[in-house]
């Protein structure tokens, strides 16, 4: 696969089709994701999230600016302090101390940062160490009221409050089924740290797309040069220095808004590595590298703790100091294979599948997509074939792995039951393409070959597509069915009907159970509840279900209106589906002088 | 003698092992920084780790010590001064060794590299001491006598005999590191190869070479600061960790490639972490790492590189 698979000019027809694709799934997968979740998997989520937040503060620096910063941590910390004090002390709402956060974090960061960026070197590493040493002690100093103000080493619990505030929100989501309980005030959280996240990317973004931005960017790339230029160095390194310290504070906002609960020793040195870590990992320089890099460091810690691999008379257990060695091996390996860390191999992958061509300002493509067509030689359409089998392949051997009882290959299952839903949709890319080409003669004297495989491909991925996602319909509407079942089940108390599904949930409530409902019943303590024994209770619940004749987890009977989301939402995927493909197969422009007429009628417009 | 200026005396002589203790450390950075340019955040964690090894060789086959059997096999319990020497060495060949699996592959490799694979050696050292030697701290033998009774009285003040023996320590490794530096082939190589490697190469200097030495140095004063260190307070895994911040502090303030000023800056360091406290009400000792970083930013204020530093030029 010499040349990529697709082939696209920036902004044409395709390119747009497939940053379509890409972002719906991102989006839909970021939105939706608490609705799959069990509580404290939404929980681990938001961690991640707050770490995104975070890892993208310190790379502003390290990544976009090539300065090193290790003292994030204490930003971290201020964020967090204040906004536990004004929200338990003051009463203000969370939004509210939004903007405070955000001035008091970028004073801080001016404060640290002017000293230490007027000279070139690791001098801001050496002071924002000592600023990340210092901040777990500061908490606690008795004047001025700071320790009573922060809790001093007992830290301060908000969780309370925050839970008051984050709960007016429900009415907003009411009309959302399935989240509610535990999960809702879970899911809720998850969204509004989602949305402040998504906001804060798009403005890092935004900047380094701009004047001020390429500033910082040529100051990494050539101080020297970049002064020649007449970029103003130390104005432009303290002020984005002061900008990362800022969202270091918002970060520290948001884990305070997560967790509920601040104390000095979270915020120590150790959190400012953990930073470091995930923007190696993750992918320095580059936006993708942050968000992968913040979700790395919680899931792959979380991921590590679980492992015990027995050797003999030694067991290799990750839940203890090792977890740390596993992460500090990781990173050294990184550094050693892939210095640009997930992104960079995120990109590798990208590239053999798709080539963006940049538009001249005339708005042609800087080279004309036909001299990049590899000609009657070209194998894209056996890889269109191979595609189009490795997908279901993977399907299948993710189907067997989900068998196996060990957490880790579970994940690695369904990482390849979710890989048919990305390649299905890039094999009819490839496929439509490479019969397109043929027609048009490009193919030469092997277009019969090239049609019938390409046909082929692409007829395997719109039905191996389709499977999965009637699979998926089926599964809803069966989940809703037999959810329906359950919930008409009843359980008669002295001639008094009560219905069985709040039952079991506010059993598991009552015993104090962190799993779902579900689990509750087929693991659970039993026990009484209401002078109901809860194994009678389950009983109920299980013979409507098997009345149904339908082997679907007991989860669902958890959220029982969830089903019907999961109905709404395969539905919404399966009409999404449609029209995309109607609109390749028949909408799709396969004449480039009408895409270039289009391009220049869009510049007209903005000129 | 009035009170108040022997309680000032006293508090003095208390800082000295602090500060000595600073200052190796520091030492070993310095070493490091002026050869590679590298802020090594290992160095804590490497120096605990030969104390583990000293701790191990002084105990012998002690039950639920890792390593104890191994170390009995060559013939431990030691003598406190053997022990701690066998540590050194040691590892000041895991420095060496260190640096050749590690560093030298990736020499052309940015600062962000370099600081992250010593964070990366950072965590793996701590949990693995944290693993084989587990979170309780241990008593570690004193290396100098240091029964209640062992001070020298000058005016009224107690100068304790391991305050003495941590400075005559330092002050023998300082003697030998200058004559190593100043007066060998050995020591002129790795100052031709800090001060320009490509230089150095060309004039027929294995750089490579040197630099693996520059490691071995570093290691074995870093094992020593941590044995002194161990010592004076409690052996546990974490112990470096506070002593490296102020070890990076101290050679901040002395400039990053000047010996000189890592000695001194370990001084100021210790000093203020015992006097500042102790005469302004205002900070407690929890924050007795306060006015050492304050005084590290004003001097990297008025002179970026430091007391002692190079002021770096930068030609385009």
């Amino acid at each position: 696969m010499s040349s990529p698979l697709i082939v696209v000019s920036k902004g044409d027809r395709q390119h747009r089709q497939w940053n379509t694709l890409y972002w719906g799934y991102a989006i839909a997968l970021a939105i939706l994701v608490p609705l799959v979740l069990q509580p404290f998997q939404i929980g681990r989520m938001n961690r991640a999230i707050v770490m995104i937040v975070a890892v993208l503060a310190v790379n502003l620096v390290v990544g976009f600016n090539g300065m090193l910063a290790l003292g994030h941590s204490a930003f971290m910390g201020i964020g967090a302090f204040v906004t536990a004090s004004m929200v338990q002390d003051e009463s203000w709402d969370y939004w509210m101390i939004i903007p405070l956060v955000l001035v008091l974090g970028f004073a801080v960061g001016v404060v640290v940062g002017l000293p230490a960026l007027r000279v070139k070197g690791l001098y801001l590493a050496l002071v924002t160490i000592a600023q990340a040493a210092v901040f777990p002690t500061l908490v606690n100093i008795d004047e001025l009221g700071i320790a009573e103000r922060t809790g001093g080493p007992n830290g301060k619990k908000v969780e309370e409050e925050v839970d008051r505030q984050v709960d007016s929100l429900s009415g907003y989501f009411e009309f959302l089924p399935g989240v509610d309980g535990a999960r809702g005030a879970d899911a809720y959280r998850y969204w509004i740290i989602l949305f402040i996240t998504a906001l804060v990317v798009l403005l890092v973004r935004n900047i380094m797309r701009s004047r001020a931005g390429r500033a910082v960017l040529a100051i990494r790339d050539n101080e020297a040069g970049a002064a020649v230029y007449g970029v103003n160095l130390p104005m432009y390194k303290t002020v984005n220095f002061a900008l990362s310290a800022s969202l270091g504070s918002l970060a520290g906002l948001l884990w305070c808004l997560d967790k509920g609960f601040v104390a000095g020793q979270d915020f120590t040195f150790l959190l400012a590595i953990e930073l470091i870590i995930g923007l190696v990992i993750g992918g320095v320089g580059t936006l993708q590298g942050s968000i992968l890099g913040g979700l790395f460091v919680v899931w792959v810690r979380d991921l590590t703790k679980r492992i015990s691999i027995p050797m003999g008379f030694y067991t290799l257990d990750g839940d203890g100091p090792l977890s740390n060695a596993i992460f500090g091996l990781i990173l050294i390996l990184f550094t050693f294979f892939a210095p640009g860390g997930i992104a960079s191999m995120v990109t590798a992958v990208q590239k053999r599948i798709i080539q963006v061509v940049p538009l001249t300002p005339a708005g042609d493509p800087i080279t004309p997509l036909e001299r990049l067509d590899p000609g009657p030689s070209s194998t894209r359409s056996t890889w269109a074939l191979r595609l189009a089998v490795i997908g279901p392949v993977l399907l299948v051997i993710g189907w067997v792995l989900m068998n196996v009882d060990n957490l880790i290959v579970g994940v690695f299952a369904f990482l390849l039951r979710f890989a048919i839903v990305v390649l299905a949709p890039i094999v009819v890319f490839v496929a439509m393409n490479e019969r397109r080409a043929a027609r048009a003669g490009l193919r030469g004297e092997n277009a019969d070959a090239v049609t019938s495989r390409a046909t082929l491909a692409g007829v395997i991925g719109v039905l191996s597509f389709a499977y999965v996602k009637t699979f998926a319909l089926n599964l809803a509407l069966r989940a809703h069915h037999v959810t329906h079942l359950a919930r008409k089940a009843v359980v008669v108390d002295g001639g008094r009907e009560r219905p069985v599904v709040p039952l079991v949930s506010e059993a598991a409530k009552y015993n104090d159970f962190e799993g779902t409902p579900g689990e509750f019943c087929s693991s659970g303590p039993g026990g009484e509840f209401n002078n109901w024994s809860v194994d009678e209770i389950c009983g109920i619940a299980s013979e409507a279900i098997e009345a149904g004749e339908t082997p679907v987890g007991w989860w669902l009977i958890a959220w029982p209106t969830q089903s019907l989301l999961a109905l709404v939402l395969s539905l919404a995927s399966v009409a999404v589906t449609l029209l995309v493909g109607f609109r390749f197969f028949v909408f799709s422009n396969s004449d480039p002088e009408h895409a270039k007429a289009k391009t220049s009628e869009r510049q007209d417009a903005t000129a | 003698m009035d009170a108040g200026l022997l309680l000032l005396l006293q508090r003095i002589f208390d800082a000295l092992t602090n500060s000595a203790i600073y200052a190796s450390l520091a030492l070993a950075l310095v070493i490091i920084y002026r050869s590679t340019g590298l802020l090594n955040f290992a160095q804590g964690e490497m120096a605990t780790f030969s104390a583990y090894v000293a701790f191990v060789l002084l105990a012998g086959a002690a039950p639920g010590l890792t390593g104890g059997s191994l170390a009995s096999a060559v013939g431990a319990p030691y003598p406190t001064v053997a022990a701690i020497g066998a540590a050194v060495v040691l590892g000041a060949i895991a420095g060496g060794v260190t640096e050749r699996l590690v560093f030298r592959p990736l020499r052309d490799a940015s600062e962000l590299a370099m600081v992250s694979i010593t964070i990366g050696l950072f965590l793996g050292i701590n949990s693995l001491v944290e693993q084989w030697w587990g979170t309780a701290p241990r008593q570690f033998p004193s290396l100098f006598p240091d029964a209640p009774s062992d001070y020298l009285d000058i005016a009224g003040a107690r100068l304790r005999y391991s305050a003495i023996g941590a400075w005559v320590t330092l002050l023998v490794l300082l003697a030998a590191l200058a004559w190593l530096m100043q007066s060998t082939r050995g020591g002129l190589a790795f100052r031709a190869v800090s001060f320009n490697r490509e230089s150095a190469e060309l004039s027929g200097i294995r750089s490579a070479r040197t630099l693996m030495w520059g490691w071995v140095l570093a290691s074995a004063l870093g094992a020593v600061a941590a044995a002194l260190s161990a010592s004076s307070v409690l052996l546990e895994p974490k112990m470096m960790l506070r002593v490296l911040v102020y070890a990076f502090a101290a050679a901040t303030l002395g400039g990053l490639d000047s010996p000189r000023g890592a000695v001194l800056g370990g001084v100021v360091i210790g000093l203020s972490q015992t006097l500042v406290p102790a005469y302004i009400p205002f900070i407690g000792f929890e924050l007795s790492v306060l006015p050492a970083l304050v005084v590290m930013v004003i001097v990297l204020v008025v002179r970026p590189a430091g007391l002692f530093g190079t002021q770096r030029l930068e030609r385009v």
